[in-house]
């Protein structure tokens, strides 16, 4: 599986956002698409699910134009893990996952035995089994959103694309879902996310989209890309990058913003 | 990552499998009830009949060998019961289950046919034709197009103000506006009607009556029931899907748009035939997939049948206490309204108190 992005720009009719959006993404890694607010990051993912219409370029799963893809194929390649919103009606977990099963359903049919035996399969591997007859409107931010998680695995998806996947989550569950997205990667699925924590790219080191008001949209390794100064033009606030140790003797890069408007120290 | 071990392979069936015969045993329970429903309701009206008169007249129609009876009581069975209780099974039905497929696909659980302005517009366009003595055919056609042009003026003008700020209540606002247009329509159609002909004709159909049906109208409404149940029966798991945004839904494979048309189409075609029928009968498109939905839970696979089984079995008893209750018929509009506003009040109050327990 490829995703490939060749300038893209996305927008609104009177309006665009962000051009020359130009990436590729293969399996089993992970994009990070980082930037300020309104800079368009929603923007570029509805564009990409093709919700909005695109201004310009082209997006291609496997060399094929991704707006050729009718509604149930693209289901089967691309699965889509929005921010948790309570549905309308108390659906019980299982059933919720079960509809991930839609596109490999038969036209007019509905999940049998067997897709439920499946759903539950996922719902073991996310180790949230338990919440299977619970009501999902009920759950907690992190349950929630890792039923949503088995829901898109339960589309068999290459690619993921997950919306915030850590908002609304506290710290533990940022961690864990971290954990899982890395875990997921290692599995073989794509992953492109949005987050607001620069963070978030090194510990799972990822790829990195850094959508900028300035300079549009920068894609690189996350070292390379997002250095104290990007990060410090992209946001606007002064930050630097700092250096810690894990007791496994790994090195891992984190980002600390400073409150006072002294000078901002940019060597690593 | 831990495979699941054939052991809890089977536990996990055998509850699921419990879990299916939970739902399989309400549904069923439902059926029963409304089978009770229509059972009682041939007993009760001005001429009584005992149950087992009931039975030797099914028995004596199924054998073929004419019951020893009053000749009185089977001519009332065939000629006014029989219809009578299968056109307010029909319309009990009819009326839930549009209700519960408008909820789904607006994706609000306050949405029903009167809300949403189908019954007014259609009201409305059967007033109309009424008036112009347009004929049978006529007064269903124009309820039809009527009523699918006040929900298509509601789905617009929330579409136009809404821009995604708080679509359920604008939906219902707008639903509101429309009705009352249509309402006004409707008196402006009265107004103009001769008051000693029309007006009366127009003004019992619109309190909602059962009184004078026949057997033409059960083929009037059995004709596009069927073909509205066609959709709604093709796409009860995508209707599941829609209970969560549009863009999700699309991106597990739901064809929205065709969904949602479909399914707008035929309850509006549901809701304007019952309304050509039987006049304007309120609240039964909002109690009754709400109650449901407590009893059998969401999933549209089995909400759609139990809503045709409660439903068809609520207005049947309502209609048994219209023709029984006093001397006089009471117009069953008055009386769904007197039965249904209070019953949603206390469903509200539950649903607060106890979230709602939708096993």
């Amino acid at each position: 599986m490829r995703l490939r992005i060749e300038d893209l720009a996305c927008g609104y009719p009177n309006k665009t956002l962000v051009e020359h959006i130009d990436f590729s993404l293969s399996e089993g890694e992970i994009v990070c698409v980082l930037g300020p607010n309104g800079v368009g990051k929603t923007t570029f993912f509805r564009t990409v699910l093709g919700f909005l219409p695109r201004k310009a370029g082209g997006i291609y799963l496997d060399d094929r134009e991704i707006s050729t893809f009718t509604t149930r194929q693209l289901a089967r390649e691309v699965a889509y893990v929005p921010q948790t919103k309570s549905p309308a009606f108390e659906f019980r977990v299982r059933e919720v996952v079960a509809m991930g099963c839609t596109p490999a359903l038969k036209p007019f049919a509905v999940p049998s035995q067997k897709d439920y035996l499946f759903c539950d399969e996922i719902l073991d591997r996310l180790k949230i089994l338990h919440l299977r007859d619970r009501i999902f409107n009920e759950l907690s931010g992190g349950e929630a959103q890792m039923v949503l998680i088995a829901r898109a695995l339960a589309q068999q998806p290459r690619l993921l694309m997950m919306d915030e996947p850590t908002s609304n989550l506290d710290f533990g569950n940022q961690v864990r879902m971290l954990q899982c997205i890395c875990q997921l990667a290692e599995d073989g699925i794509g992953i492109i996310m949005t987050t607001h924590f620069p963070d978030h790219a090194f510990l799972c080191s990822t790829k990195v989209a850094l959508f900028t008001q300035e300079k549009g949209c920068v894609y690189g390794d996350a070292d390379e890309v997002l250095t104290a100064q990007s990060l410090s033009e992209a946001y606007h606030v002064e930050v630097c990058l700092t250096r810690s140790v894990t007791p496994d003797g790994k090195t891992i890069k984190t980002c600390t913003p400073y409150l006072s408007a002294g000078h901002a120290d940019t060597s690593v | 990552m831990s495979r699941i071990s054939k052991e809890e392979k089977r536990q996990i069936r055998s509850t699921m499998d419990a879990g299916q015969r939970r739902e399989g045993l309400r549904v069923t329970t439902l059926a029963l009830v409304a089978i009770c429903a229509v059972f009682f309701s041939f007993t009760v009206g001005r001429y009584s009949a005992y149950p087992s008169d009931v039975l030797r007249i099914i028995w004596g129609y199924v054998t073929g060998v004419a019951p020893d009876l009053d000749p009185n009581v089977e001519l009332v069975f065939f000629s006014v019961r029989l219809p009578r209780v299968i056109c307010a099974f029909l319309v009990g039905m009819g009326l839930s289950v549009a209700g519960c497929s408008y909820q789904g696909v607006f994706r609000n659980p306050m949405v029903s046919p009167d809300i949403l302005g189908a019954t007014a517009g259609a009201g409305f366009g059967a007033a109309i034709a009424m008036l112009l003595d347009f004929g049978i055919l006529g007064i269903e056609l124009t309820a039809f197009l009527m009523g699918l042009a006040a929900v298509g003026i509601s789905y617009l003008i929330c579409m136009i103000v809404g821009k995604r700020a708080n679509l359920m209540l604008t939906l219902i606002l707008a639903g509101m506006v429309v009705s009352a247009l249509f309402q006004a329509g409707i008196s402006l159609i009265k107004y103009v009607a001769d008051p000693y002909t029309k007006l009366p004709e127009i003004e019992f159909w619109l309190m909602g009556s059962l009184a004078s049906v026949n057997y033409s109208d059960v083929v009037k409404l059995l004709i596009p029931l069927l073909i509205a149940l066609i959709p709604l029966y093709l796409f009860r798991w995508q209707l599941n899907l829609l209970a969560f945004s549009d863009e999700e839904a699309k991106m597990m494979g739901v064809n929205i748009t065709a969904v949602r048309l479909s399914i707008i189409f035929s309850s509006t075609l549901i809701s304007s035939s019952v309304v050509a029928v039987s006049g304007i009968i309120g609240w039964v498109g909002l109690v009754i997939p709400h109650l449901t939905r407590m009893i059998v839970g969401p999933n549209y696979k089995v909400l759609i049948p139990s809503c045709i089984f409660l439903g068809g079995a609520y207005l049947l008893l309502v209609d048994d206490i219209a023709r029984a209750f006093m001397a006089a018929e009471i117009p069953l509009g008055i009386l769904t309204a007197i039965v249904g506003a209070p019953f949603f009040i206390i469903l509200l109050c539950q649903k607060r108190g106890g979230d709602g327990d939708a096993a």
